[in-house]
């Protein structure tokens, strides 16, 4: 339904051409007719007739050719409003509107073609205004157009001023017979439009050629808003069939979570990256990179999301395999050789090891990571190698690979031979050396196997000593020079067997892997041949060497004297014969020796004297160890030897070089010195102590106590040397009066030992007191006191101060009548001084316990006494009570007992206290309190009788007050009631008289009123509270305005300080003061009363100022006297007490009033209270 | 008076001239045309117990209002306040206290005692008229009393 209702149009009626035409007929005919018909009645004659007539005619000739002027020029008018209408309209766009006729002229152009063409384009042909290459461009179109055709093209142009980019329409302008008669052209500007839309497609573009997958998801619902081919080719479908899924639909649910986190991050942070599963419609899954970003609009709000997908199925396999490879790799070294690493070469030069295996730490100690410490390598690389492992790490850093033998140092100071094989590896391009690996193989066995054989067999011809080589089977196929002795007594030959009973223990040895030493005698020498099995092979080697001299000197020894064996045995002393070639082995020792060693012999003979060293003898000093035996013939010596368990114990080493058999040999005796050492430790101890000690320590002859020696202490303390004091005995060092006692106390420190005090003497003569301990000891033999001094001055003197603090104490005791106590909290006895004694009359010697000092009280006192001390024993609380007691001599007294528990380990073990007589104290006390309460009790009476007087007083004053106004009110009345009654009978005079009458009375009344308040003020109760001053100033102002005109009276009030005072009271004082101020201005047109404060620092300072009529100050001082004025009844009226009040007031208050003045000008009063909390009276 | 069995208005008040005021005061509204002024409270029993001077008077045909001063020889005002409202006959007579006394015990002694007023003798003349008027217009006018 159409609610609008038909719009009416204005009523401008359009004339249109038809009703003019008859309107014009219908004016012109009534003219006619009227006319004709006036101009017959006018017209006399025939002449006046045509006149008329032919002035009509012109007249109406004129009024229509005005009226065809008027019509013409309006229709022209409107043609040309509407023409500039168009005009307007068409200029307005900025658009090219352009109407081209069938010349293909332009008939009418906007004014945007001036702008593009430069002016004046109407009627130009176009070809002309735009030029010809843009012409020829556009001609197919306008021929279309010219043909009837709506046309519409968009085309690059280039105008004359440019490239352009535009969108053209032409519309046919048809004439009603379908004849083109031109078109109507639109031309819009799209070049910028068109950048934009190319550049909308390059990014199109991009966006569906991009390798990686681009997918945009919408943050609301979480779907797929619109993604690239490529992401949709992840996924194995068309871009349609994806876009609208869920976003988390598209991954693998175990990565859910994971995606659900990421893309919180990138909301928070703006993007991510992360990798997860990504699922296919058909239920496959592979791996992608997804970098994430949160796009923000400009407030802040999230509008998208949007993924770049990275397919990275393949990236993951290869890093599988790489994992793999690696593995195997490591796998493989493990299994090859005995460790092998990979490491890599930083752009630096620095080779850092990324992996290496486990067996690297079992061989070498060290852990992976301090493996990749910079320092480690020189610990690790034996010195002497370092050269080489560096030669072979150029070689493989140049890209060669090498291996290398070297040592290295484990972490536990073993040394290794290591062979090390390495490889480089190249980068992407070949050029560098990232890398290298390597394999690392333990050769330390097969080194040292080595070694030794080259050491051994290095010239074994010229070796002086027999080398042989033999098989398992016993066949010799080697021997040196030097074996041949050793041949031939076993008569063999190279290629032989060795004998049988060879044979068995070759085979032992091989089998064992065990090397052994036997002693073969060839004629005249002795060999000790070492057997040794080769490692890994099946076969011995034999090493010889010739003990013959060796055995002699054995053999001399055990063929030696029995003496000399016996003595050797029966030494109470260690003995051993060492033999000082080679590694100085030892010959022979006995049995003491073999104990304090704790070997057995067998154990010690043929083993280098080093074995029973701690650390082994340096063998370069033995040249001079032996060359100083020499020269000394007998050297001693102090040194330390090990046990077999590995104890080590100091002895005393006597050596010598003996000639056994006509051989030197090496006599050392032996001597465990430990306890020795023990004794000279603690002598130095003790002399150390004695050294350090504060103490006199002296060591005095028991015969005649002579002073055998003395520490440092005591040169100090007595002033001495040490020779001196050396030279004394011990009576030297007493005070002359204590000689005599020295003889009877050495024999008592002799017994037993002595504790005493006397007083030594110093050398300047000076006494200082002392305690003395001594003792009596056996030292060498002679019988010794040894005695330990101490100088006990200061201590002296502290018992001194504490001897006459305790006589202070006890006198003040007895003159406080205060005593202590104290008893012991298990057996409840104990003691206490004399004055506690005395207080309870009782004889101070006796002893006392706690049910005693109980039992003198009596009812309450002694059940509070009772719980006080159960209190304190149990649970350890002090008590203070006063108590009443009874004395042995059965006086009342009153007693303070004050106790404190002492505690130890928690529990109470004494208790002490004092205890005062304060009877008299409680007498004083009582005393004072009666005098108090009498004292309350006269204050109470008196205030009652103030009361009392006060109230008669008001009573009084009131009674009298009435009893004044009420004959008054008869006189006033009365006078009135003459007045009024009498009124006829009165003259003026008459009524005069009684008016004074009344007024006087009325005066009288307000005498007594004002008379009965001044003498309230006195009596008044004031009650104080904090005053707003201004507000009560101005309130009260206000009221007693009320009867003036305000005009007249200019009232400026500042800021007063409130003030702690009696409301009512302060209210009348300001009543007073302003309406005095009011009344004596009352006289002046225009008066100023201004109400102020001043500032001062115990006071409050108001003020009250008027501009009337003043005062002399002459008379300033009767100013606040009761009925004092300064100004007559005529004047101003008043009673004279408003300003006597107020300083009443004030007065009470703790205050003060003061005035100035001056006489017509006006005059301040001042009042001033006291700026404290509290007023008083 | 004219008719001593109506008596409007019983004015007791011992001092003549603050009697002749009340009158005054009252006459100028017309209302003191049936009032009975006696100068003591024996004299105020009397006439309203009907005994003594008075004896034979119609007691139920009470006034409409009694002035009391408090202050009266023989029997003061506070004494007769309390035999009137004790007694059933007189209790509902309106009393109106007329006193210069403003002492708060008197006050609170005459309320206690049940009366239905208290007016403070005003000073000056022409207030003591107005408030007389007053009195006059409310008791006998304006308030309504037991028939």
């Amino acid at each position: 339904m159409n609610k609008y209702q038909t719009p009416r149009l204005p009523k401008n009626h359009n004339w249109g051409a038809i009703e003019i035409a008859i309107l014009y007929l219908f004016i012109g005919g009534l003219w006619i007719l009227l006319s004709d018909r006036a101009a017959a009645s006018i017209a006399r004659d025939q002449e006046m007739l045509t006149t008329i007539g032919l002035y009509k005619g012109w007249g109406y000739v004129l009024v229509t050719a005005l009226l065809l002027y008027w019509l013409i020029q309006r229709n022209t008018a409107v043609v040309r409003a509407s023409k500039a209408q168009l005009q307007q309209i068409t200029d307005a766009l900025p658009v090219l509107i352009s109407y081209v006729d069938k010349d293909r002229r332009y008939q009418f152009t906007n004014r945007t073609y001036e702008e593009w063409f430069g002016d004046s384009t109407r009627g130009k042909a176009v070809e002309e205004v735009i030029g010809n290459t843009a012409y020829q461009t556009i001609s197919e179109y306008i021929e279309k157009a010219l043909q009837g055709e709506p046309v519409t093209y968009e085309s690059a142009i280039s105008y004359s001023l440019g490239e352009r980019f535009i969108h053209a329409t032409y519309v046919p302008d048809k004439a009603a017979d379908g004849r083109v008669k031109g078109f109507f052209a639109l031309v819009q500007d799209i070049t910028e439009n068109k950048q934009a839309r190319d550049e909308l497609r390059q990014w199109a573009d991009a966006f569906n050629g991009c390798a990686h997958g681009i997918a945009i998801g919408d943050p609301v619902t979480n779907r797929l808003v619109v993604c690239n081919p490529a992401f949709a080719g992840m996924h194995k479908c068309r871009v349609e069939d994806i876009v609208g899924s869920a976003i988390l639909s598209l991954y693998a649910p175990i990565d859910h979570e994971k995606v659900r986190r990421n893309v919180e991050r990138a909301d928070q942070i703006g993007h991510t990256r992360y990798e997860a599963h990504m699922l296919r419609k058909d239920g496959s899954t592979f791996p992608v990179q997804m970098d994430l970003v949160s796009m923000l609009g400009d407030d802040g709000e999230l509008l998208y999301r949007v993924a770049t997908a990275q397919d990275i199925t393949e990236r993951q396999m290869a890093e599988k395999a790489l994992q793999d490879s690696k593995e195997r790799y490591r796998i493989v070294s493990e299994l090859t050789s005995d460790y092998a690493y990979r490491d890599r070469v930083e752009v630096d030069g620095n080779i850092i090891p990324e992996w290496i295996t486990e067996s690297f730490t079992r061989i070498t100690g060290y852990t992976f990571e301090e493996a990749q410490t910079p320092g480690l390598w020189q610990k690790l690389i034996h010195p002497e190698d370092m050269p080489v492992l560096m030669k072979h790490m150029q070689q493989v850093l140049s890209g060669q690979a090498d291996s290398v033998e070297m040592r290295v140092i484990t972490k536990s100071g073993e040394l290794r031979w290591l062979q090390d094989f390495s490889n480089p590896v190249w980068d992407a391009d070949q050029e560098r050396v990232v890398g290298l690996y390597g394999a690392v193989q333990d050769i330390t066995e097969r080194k040292q196997a080595e070694e030794q054989s080259k050491s051994l067999a290095r010239f074994p011809d010229e070796n002086p000593n027999p080398v042989l080589r033999a098989t398992y089977e016993g066949k010799i196929i080697y021997a040196n020079a030097a074996s041949e002795l050793l041949l031939n007594d076993l008569h063999c030959q190279v290629g032989d067997d060795l004998p049988p009973d060879w044979l068995a223990l070759i085979k032992e040895l091989i089998d064992a892997g065990t090397r052994k030493t036997i002693d073969v005698r060839c004629q005249d020498t002795i060999y000790s041949i070492i057997i040794a099995p080769i490692p890994d092979a099946n076969y011995v080697n034999l090493y010889g060497r010739d003990i013959t001299e060796r055995k002699q000197v054995e053999t001399a020894l055990l063929e030696s004297s029995i003496q000399f064996r016996t003595l050797f045995e029966a030494s109470p002393d260690a003995i051993v014969l060492i033999d000082p070639h080679g590694n100085w082995p030892i010959l022979d020792c006995n049995t003491v020796a073999c104990q304090m060693n704790g070997y057995t012999r067998d154990e010690l003979i043929g083993q280098p004297i080093d074995i029973l060293n701690p650390s082994p003898f340096p063998s370069t000093e033995l040249d001079e160890y032996l060359a100083n035996i020499r020269q000394a013939n007998v050297l001693r010596y102090e040194t330390l030897h090990r046990r077999k368990d590995g104890s080590v114990f100091p002895i005393e080493v006597s050596t010598s070089l003996i000639s056994l058999a006509g051989r030197d040999v090496l006599l050392g005796i032996d001597r465990d010195i430990t306890e020795r050492r023990r004794a000279e430790e603690n002598l130095r101890r003790f002399e150390l102590l004695s050294e350090h000690s504060r103490d006199i320590i002296l060591f005095l002859r028991r015969e005649d106590g002579r002073i055998l020696e003395a520490n440092a202490a005591a040169a100090q303390a007595y002033g001495y040397t040490h020779e001196e004091l050396l030279a004394l005995t011990v009576r030297d060092l007493r005070a002359r009066d204590t000689r005599d006692l020295t003889a009877e106390q050495m024999m008592q420190a002799d017994a037993g030992g002595i504790l005493f005090e006397t007083i030594h003497l110093r050398k300047n003569g000076t006494t200082f007191p002392v305690e003395v301990s001594s003792q009596g000891a056996t030292i060498g033999g002679m019988r010794t006191l040894i005695s330990i001094v101490r100088d006990i001055t200061e201590r002296k003197q502290v018992e001194e101060a504490l001897q006459l603090k305790d006589k202070l104490l006890h006198l003040t005791s007895e003159m406080a009548k205060v005593g202590g106590w104290e008893f012991d909290a298990q057996t409840l006895h104990g003691t206490w001084t004399d004055e506690v004694a005395k207080i309870h009359d009782l004889d101070p010697s006796k002893e006392t316990s706690v049910e005693i000092g109980l039992s003198f009280y009596l009812g309450e006192s002694r059940t509070k006494i009772d719980q006080a001390i159960k209190e304190a024993i149990e649970l350890g609380k002090p008590y203070d009570l006063e108590l009443e007691m009874l004395s042995a001599k059965g006086n009342r007294k009153w007693v303070r007992t004050v106790s404190l528990p002492i505690m130890s380990d928690g529990k109470v073990i004494k208790m002490q206290g004092i205890f005062q007589d304060i009877t008299e104290r409680k007498q004083v006390e009582d005393e004072i309190r009666r005098l108090n309460e009498e004292l309350e009790q006269r204050v109470i009476e008196r205030t009652a009788q103030l009361e009392a007087a006060n109230k008669e007083l008001e009573a009084f004053s009131y009674s009298v007050s009435h009893d004044l106004r009420a004959p008054l009110r008869a006189i006033d009345g009365y006078t009135r009631i003459l007045v009024e009654d009498y009124e006829t009978n009165l003259d003026a005079e008459g009524k005069r008289i009684c008016g004074t009458i009344s007024a006087e009375a009325r005066r009288m009344g307000q005498l007594i009123d004002d008379l009965l308040a001044f003498s309230r003020l006195g009596r008044k109760q004031m009650f104080t509270s904090k005053i707003d001053m201004k507000s009560l100033a101005v309130s009260i102002f206000n009221e007693l305005l009320k009867s003036e005109d305000p005009a007249r009276i200019d009232f400026q009030i500042t800021k007063l300080p409130a003030v702690q005072a009696d409301p009512s009271l302060i209210r009348q004082v300001w009543v007073n003061l302003l309406a005095n101020a009011i009344k004596f201005t009352s006289k002046k047109e225009r008066a100023v009363i201004k109400v102020g404060s001043k500032q001062s620092n115990d006071e409050y300072i108001y003020y009250v100022r008027d501009t009337g009529a003043g005062f002399d100050m002459e008379y300033v001082d009767k100013l606040f006297g009761v009925f004092q004025r300064l100004h007559g009844e005529s004047e101003f009226e008043g009673t004279g007490v408003g300003l006597a009040i107020v300083q009443r007031i004030i007065r009470r208050h703790g205050g003060r009033v003061w005035a100035e003045g001056e006489m017509e000008k006006g005059a301040t009063f001042y009042f001033a209270l006291p700026r404290k909390e509290n007023s008083h009276e | 008076m004219n008719d001593s069995s109506i008596v409007e208005v019983l004015l007791v008040e011992d001092n003549p001239r603050d009697a002749e005021l009340t009158i005054r005061a009252l006459k100028r509204h017309n209302l003191a045309n049936r009032l009975i002024h006696v100068e003591d409270g024996a004299e105020a029993l009397d006439f309203l117990f009907g005994r003594g001077k008075y004896e034979g008077r119609q007691i139920d045909i009470s006034p409409m209002v009694v002035l009391l001063d408090l202050k009266l020889p023989k029997v003061n005002g506070l004494e007769v306040l309390r035999s009137m409202k004790s007694d059933p006959r007189l209790h509902t007579i309106p009393v109106v206290i007329v006193t210069s006394s403003a002492e708060d015990p008197d006050i609170r002694a005459a309320y206690d005692l049940g009366a239905n007023g208290y007016v403070i003798k005003p000073v000056q003349f022409d207030e003591f008229i107005e408030a007389m008027s007053k009195v006059g217009v409310y008791w006998l006018m304006v308030n309504h009393t037991l028939k």
